[in-house]
């Protein structure tokens, strides 16, 4: 039934995606398990992502089910040692700019992918990415926003983390207006167009 | 005050609605290209206006025009430069007359009309609108004043009201969504039906709950809120006559409209809204955008045919490369799009869709969409141009692509470069313009100059 559970999630059949898991765990199976199968699905969509083979619809669902899959399955969860995680990313629509949903996408599938992820939200100071940064011990700042309005507020975050002397903090940008010439503008390690960028990316960063 | 009488070219003829697509097509041209109509300082401009509107037509009709038109979407940077900010759009619109006034004074060779878009902060105030956060006023919730506005994502609408929406669109935005996006218009749910006056016993029923109370008091503010924005929408009407009249430089939209799609996912269902119904709600979503067709093409129709110019600006969002699949764009987003813009071709005007992102993946199904040529002109962002013209080059117009990244931090010598390059490959044959691909917020005055004298260098032909 594994399996039936990892296909339901792929073909964003949503309704037998929360029936299987039910059955699933009725059935006794381990609910570390079960969320070890939405994860493998979320592997394969992710790939089909990379291969423009699934779009932001299917994100959204998958993001939908996983939710509704965890929030199923962590009641069940006896306080169980949480899976050690892959490292610390500190994520945040960088200030003036109010756009989330491309920032939930990422912040959802980093945290999916086994990264502790710190979401400040939108409309975020430089200063408040610094203080973050110092608080949780974050190796990785992920900035986003949507306007051409955003190039300069991520240059001066970049900055504010220099100047703080985080200089061994690792910073991917991304967003609609975002290219290789707002990188370089920006003084950004890395800039990406998608979700998927930024999992890879950060793996990247990670050694991973 | 005596008003001048209208001169023949711009009087709608009595047998409109009897002419073909190609006449009303032509009408419309007959008036954009007139100069009598229009109070130019001295012929030398009247000639300028001429000669600029009839490049953009040649270029709209497939034909290599004398030089390729540059038009540019320049609305953030013009009051930058000149020293206001962005809450000025809200509040203090006749600096941005002055902002863009000034802007053609320091750039004559602006070929078209820069954009002048306000908006009417303190109407926006009156109805407590949710659906956006803007700078400037005294709200809590303001954006800085240097800060453009955006959009505050929220489902406006339930996914539960699709069918209250696809039998009675206009009826279902009056009573529902106002309530929903404008906070200070509840009361308009309880607004009685409109057919409830058609006959002569039941007049008194409907006018009986707009006497007093809360249906009364929202309308009032409706109204208030009207007198409050059209003091803050003349200073553009101003300044767009000194732009066409001193400068020469033609404006040629008159219109705006939406497609279907993205009206109904940015501000009624909202972006993650209509991504989920997709999966969730795929026949309602269906409907509702076939639904919402004949308000699109109303709503350009009304614009254009006021302001007697045909071309309709329609920014397109959510179709865009990566926001879906091929399938899904054929099935949820083009169908109620192509017959949108149909429409509007039917009504003589002249859909000019902008689209945000790329369209790399959809140019096959704009390659095979059946209709007359030169009627419709498409801009790009991030679409790659050369392929974009092979394969709409021998049916639409195409412009756009120059980023806002490049003008934003690039140098005069890089978007020479660029526009050498993309002039080099999309100009010959005709139908194309230089087209920045998004709106400049941040330039310089070098590599602005740059831009605009790009097609006086690589664009004569």
């Amino acid at each position: 039934m594994s399996q039936e559970l990892i296909n339901a999630i792929i073909e964003m059949r949503e309704d037998d995606a929360i029936l299987i898991t039910n059955q699933l765990l009725d059935s006794g199976t381990d609910p570390m398990a079960v969320l070890a199968f939405g994860k493998q699905a979320m592997d394969v969509i992710g790939e089909k992502f990379e291969k423009g083979e699934a779009f932001i619809p299917e994100l959204i669902m998958a993001g939908e089910m996983m939710t509704a899959i965890s929030d199923t399955v962590k009641p069940l969860l006896a306080n169980e040692a949480s899976a050690e995680k892959k490292g610390k990313i500190v994520i945040g629509t960088v200030e003036g700019d109010i756009h989330d949903i491309a920032k939930d996408i990422v912040c959802f599938m980093l945290d999916l992918d086994g990264f502790e992820v710190t979401d400040l939200g939108v409309d975020v100071p430089p200063a408040k990415f610094v203080e973050a940064v110092k608080e949780t011990g974050a190796k990785i700042v992920g900035l986003s926003g949507f306007l051409t309005l955003a190039y300069d507020p991520m240059k001066d975050t970049v900055a504010a983390l220099k100047d703080a002397g985080l200089t061994d903090v690792k910073v991917m940008i991304g967003g609609g207006q975002i290219d290789e010439q707002i990188k370089e503008y920006t003084s950004a390690d890395a800039f990406g167009k998608d979700a998927m960028t930024a999992i890879s990316l950060a793996n990247e960063w990670v050694g991973g | 005050m005596s008003e001048k009488k209208p001169t023949p070219v711009s009087v709608f003829p009595d047998n409109w609605v009897a002419m073909s697509i190609d006449e009303k097509y032509d009408f419309f041209k007959g008036v954009m290209l007139s100069t009598e109509d229009k109070a130019f300082v001295n012929a030398e401009v009247a000639e300028k206006y001429k000669r600029r509107m009839t490049r953009l037509y040649d270029a709209v009709e497939l034909k290599e025009p004398d030089r390729v038109p540059t038009l540019l979407l320049s609305e953030g940077y013009i009051a930058r430069r000149a020293g206001y900010s962005q809450a000025d759009y809200f509040y203090n619109t006749e600096n941005i007359r002055q902002a863009a006034i000034k802007f053609h004074e320091d750039f004559p060779e602006m070929e078209y009309a820069s954009t002048v878009l306000p908006y009417p902060g303190e109407a926006f105030d009156l109805l407590g609108i949710k659906m956006l956060r803007w700078p400037g006023g005294d709200r809590p919730d303001a954006l800085p004043d240097n800060t453009s506005w955006q959009y505050v994502e929220g489902e406006y609408m339930p996914a539960s009201d699709y069918d209250e929406l696809i039998q009675n669109p206009e009826g279902y935005v009056f009573r529902k969504w106002f309530p929903s996006v404008f906070e200070n218009l509840k009361a308009l749910a309880a607004f009685p039906s409109l057919f409830a006056p058609m006959e002569p016993a039941t007049v008194a029923a409907f006018l009986a709950p707009l006497a007093g109370g809360p249906i009364r008091d929202a309308l009032n503010l409706l109204l208030e809120a009207a007198d409050k924005a059209l003091p803050a929408l003349i200073p553009a009407a101003l300044a767009y006559n000194q732009i066409i009249t001193q400068f020469g430089s033609p404006r040629f939209y008159g219109g705006l409209t939406f497609a279907p799609f993205d009206i109904i996912g940015d501000t009624m269902r909202g972006t993650k809204g209509v991504m989920l119904d997709m999966y969730r709600n795929p026949d309602k979503l269906m409907a509702a955008c076939e639904a919402v067709v004949p308000a699109t093409i109303k709503f350009a129709v009304d614009g254009a045919y006021a302001n007697k110019r045909p071309f309709v600006l329609i920014p397109l969002h959510k179709g865009a490369d990566g926001f879906m699949s091929e399938e899904q764009f054929t099935q949820f987003y083009w169908p109620s799009f192509k017959k949108s813009m149909e429409g509007m071709i039917e009504a003589g005007l002249i859909p000019v869709p902008f689209v945000e992102g790329s369209y790399n993946n959809r140019l096959d199904i704009l390659s095979d969409w059946d209709v007359p040529k030169g009627k419709v002109v498409f801009g790009f962002d991030q679409t790659d141009m050369k392929t974009a013209k092979e394969k709409l080059g021998d049916k639409f117009a195409i412009f756009g692509n120059v980023s806002g990244s490049l003008f934003a931090t690039g140098t005069p010598e890089e978007m020479d470069a660029y526009t050498k390059d993309l002039l080099e490959s999309c100009a010959p044959g005709g139908g194309f313009m230089l087209g920045s691909g998004s709106p400049i917020e941040f330039t310089t005055p070098e590599v602005l100059r740059t831009y605009l004298g790009a097609t006086k260098k690589y664009g004569v032909s």
